[in-house]
């Protein structure tokens, strides 16, 4: 997953801001999409990431808000840029408290617009990978039974054989054999690769 | 009780203090009113507008001063006062005169529009055999006296173009003075014939019983669409509120902002941008009064003053020739003296034409400058637009990437864009353009078709509907075609705006144009909810807006525009939506 797969929305009900927009950002090498209604954007946005949303604030029928919100409970992670016309300062601390990506007073330069596409791509870059590895690190803890998870989340806190013996009640050789075949199953070599899968798995996070 | 009197005296002091400090640093700005029925009545008639300018104007106190028509005459000419109120006639003498200037014109209740107010209605018995004009060669008129404009001057023009001289033709012309209800009284009685009353009055008097309905009818009655009286002369414009020539510019700008925000008094009366005074010109022509008296009045005024003498040469024919060459002379010099007025005069209304044109020039400034904010936003979007596809050539070259096409499309746009940034100014410009407006005839139909395209160009959600259309060449209307569209466009545009509020921008839009009685009726209607019938009322006020971004200003100025065409613009609730409609006179071949 790198830049080139990158496509930036950009979603204004002005005909030549939007055509505008996508100019720009197109010469700057960049692959756009543009959509005249925020209601268009929600009904043709399948989900794909990597790439950004350029969102005018205000729009006729639905504005940018409302498209953050309805956005935001689908859960896709893609950034948005906001442009609005009219300095707003409540409405921009509205939107970065909802998590938006920057907010942007039009018309701004070209500069500070192109650069906050390529970060805005870029963290959705890394958004994606995280949740890539953190997809596969939950495959492989999932493959092991109950009793090698056990062993395992022990072994990652640092405890020895015996120390796990005698917390889970079962001798020691039986901790010998969960803990080969867990090892096995997890493909890794040592108890601190253990650790880290069990760490980019972390429960805390929502399911991809 | 000794106490409480003390605690009074104490107070009544400190009233006074304060009230004479107050005095002292309020500049006094006396209000000249004409008082026609005594300075009473006048006083009490004006009050609520004096206390509204001593509310609305700090810094001043608003004092009334009565006069009647000598006394209004000899301190306007004095310039004793800084304001007068009066009416449409006696101002229209005053503003060729004295170089007074109107900033405001009531606006009536009964009123169609404040520049069509005020008429004369002939009554006579309902029995009698009077039906036209003509038939009151011979007769006895009544009228409330030479100088009253409604009650005598009005009516007597209607009288000149039917070919009735009321000075000559009558049996007897008889000044009755004030009040005008005895003139109708009178002619019921049979004391005279006919009688010369304001229009309505008939109406007023018959509701509140002072006269039995079927007992007097009006003489002659004009059409007139939507005025809800009879009367037997055209409408004039109403009383006006006008500065002094002295009178300093920014106190003018004061009253006239004060009285424009003015809120209507309980009776319904409130003031108006001023009414054109044009149609005046020709009541004082074909009445020969004000500037077209000058020859006629000093003619009568020599043969007064010679007469003896012409009759003394006829007797004594020693002194013929010497009279001959001294009234000769006289005459010379008279003609000389009297082209001198006459031509200062001229100069006189030339420059009082120019301050007109001034003030209605930094009228529109200032509604520009109100504006300024929403055309800002007009012409950032082309401008930010042609920034970005310059931005995005230069990247291209910068990276290389020389492909024609994408070039040759990014330059096309940004001349697009600047067509579009510049199409904007033409409008502002043409709006803000110096000077008066240019009438001309003009088929309404291609304009309004015109104004419709334009707005279908800049907002194409809109879905229009054309209804009830005339036929093509048909609608002829003098009238300045730019103002016109603008009036159209901004009716359109409230239409869109208001269905845009409702989350209806695409429900349907209909225009109409419809022949209706002497004139076209222009409506545009909309579906964008239900206004309540106190909004209705106050929608034709300035600076009233029901927008969360709206100036207030497109309506009034939309009537300010269509008053000053001679026609109506009215706005109606519908289900659902408002038609807002504007009618306006068809063409006549002359006037």
């Amino acid at each position: 997953m790198n830049e080139q797969d990158a496509i930036i929305f950009v979603v204004d009900d002005d005909d030549a801001m939007r055509r505008s927009l996508a100019y720009l950002l197109d010469s700057a090498g960049w692959r756009t999409h543009t959509l005249v209604s925020g209601r268009e954007f929600l009904d043709s946005y399948d989900g794909h990431v990597p790439g950004c949303l350029v969102l005018d604030v205000m729009m006729p029928l639905m504005g940018g808000m409302e498209v953050q919100q309805i956005l935001s409970e689908r859960a896709t992670g893609l950034p948005i840029i906001f442009l609005s016309a009219h300095g707003d300062l409540p409405m921009a601390v509205q939107a970065m408290k909802r998590g938006a990506f920057d907010f942007l007073e039009k018309p701004c330069k070209d500069h500070v617009l192109l650069d906050a596409v390529g970060r805005a791509v870029r963290q959705s870059i890394k958004q994606s990978l995280d949740q890539e590895q953190m997809a596969a690190a939950r495959a492989r803890l999932n493959s092991l039974s109950s009793r090698e998870r056990e062993v395992a989340e022990c072994l990652a806190a640092g405890d020895n054989n015996k120390t796990i013996a005698r917390k889970l009640d079962i001798s020691d050789k039986t901790v010998q054999v969960h803990r080969h075949n867990a090892m096995e199953k997890l493909q890794v070599h040592s108890t601190a690769e253990i650790a880290r899968l069990i760490l980019l798995a972390d429960a805390s996070k929502p399911p991809a | 009780m000794p106490n409480l009197q003390k605690v009074i005296i104490v107070l009544a002091w400190l009233w006074l203090l304060v009230g004479s400090v107050g005095a002292a640093t309020h500049q006094v700005v006396r209000v000249a009113v004409l008082a026609d029925k005594g300075a009473a009545a006048a006083e009490e008639e004006w009050e609520y507008v004096l206390d509204w300018l001593n509310l609305d104007v700090p810094g001043h106190r608003f004092v009334i001063v009565a006069l009647d028509h000598p006394e209004l005459r000899q301190a306007v000419h004095e310039g004793s006062v800084d304001f007068l109120i009066t009416n449409a006639g006696n101002y229209g003498e005053f503003e060729y005169t004295e170089g007074v200037s109107r900033i405001a014109t009531l606006d009536s209740p009964q009123a169609l529009s404040p520049s069509q107010a005020v008429g004369s209605a002939i009554v006579v018995r309902a029995g009698s055999g009077l039906n036209e004009l003509a038939d009151l060669k011979g007769r006895h008129l009544l009228a409330a006296s030479h100088e009253a404009f409604c009650c005598y001057q009005i009516a007597a023009r209607e009288l000149v173009l039917a070919g009735v001289d009321p000075q000559k033709d009558l049996g007897q012309l008889e000044y009755t003075g004030f009040p005008i209800q005895s003139i109708a009284l009178a002619v019921r009685d049979g004391k005279a014939d006919a009688g010369i009353v304001k229009t309505c009055l008939l109406e007023q008097m018959i509701a509140s019983g002072a006269l039995k309905p079927g007992e007097l009818r009006v003489l002659a009655p004009q059409e007139i669409p939507g005025f809800a009286c009879q009367t037997t002369s055209r409408l004039y414009p109403d009383w006006a509120f006008a500065a002094l020539k002295n009178t300093p510019g920014d106190l003018s700008r004061k009253v006239t902002v004060a009285l424009l925000e003015m809120p209507k008094s309980p009776e319904g009366y409130g003031w108006a941008i001023p009414a054109h005074y044009a149609v005046l010109d020709h009541l004082f022509r074909d009445l020969k009064l004000g500037r077209y008296a000058l020859h006629q009045e000093t003619l009568e005024e020599f043969l007064h003053r010679y007469r003896y003498g012409l009759i003394v040469v006829v007797v004594v024919l020693v002194f013929w020739l010497i009279h001959t060459i001294r009234v000769d002379y006289l005459v010379t010099r008279r003609t000389r003296e009297l082209q001198r007025m006459h031509e200062e005069k001229e100069r006189m209304a030339e420059t009082m034409r120019e301050r007109q044109q001034a003030l209605d020039h930094a009228g529109r400034l200032a509604v520009l400058g109100g504006m300024a904010s929403a055309i800002a936003h007009e012409l950032k979007q082309p401008l930010a637009a042609i920034e970005n596809f310059a931005r995005g050539i230069d990247r291209r070259i910068e990276a290389g990437r020389l492909d024609p096409d994408p070039l040759r499309d990014g330059c096309n746009e940004i001349a697009l864009q600047s067509q579009r940034a510049d199409a904007t100014i033409e409008r502002i410009r043409n709006f803000a353009r110096k000077g008066g407006s240019t009438m001309q005839s003009v088929n309404l139909l291609a304009y309004v078709r015109e104004a419709v395209e334009l707005f279908e160009v800049a907002h194409p959600e809109a879905n229009i509907q054309w209804l009830g259309m005339v036929r093509q060449g048909d609608a002829r209307v003098s009238a300045d075609p730019i103002q016109i569209q603008q009036v159209t466009f901004n009716l359109l545009k409230n239409a869109i705006d208001a269905q845009g509020v409702q989350g209806r921008a695409s429900a349907p839009i209909s225009v109409s144009l419809e022949r209706e009685a002497r004139g076209y009726r222009v409506g545009v209607r909309d579906h964008g909810g239900n206004l309540t019938e106190e909004q209705v009322a106050h929608l034709f006020e300035p600076f009233f807006t029901t927008k969360s971004d709206g100036l207030g200003l497109g309506l009034a100025l939309s009537k300010w525009i269509i008053d000053a065409h001679g026609g109506m613009l009215t706005l109606t609730r519908e289900t659902a939506g408002v038609c807002a409609s504007f009618w306006l006179p068809e063409e006549t071949p002359h006037e």
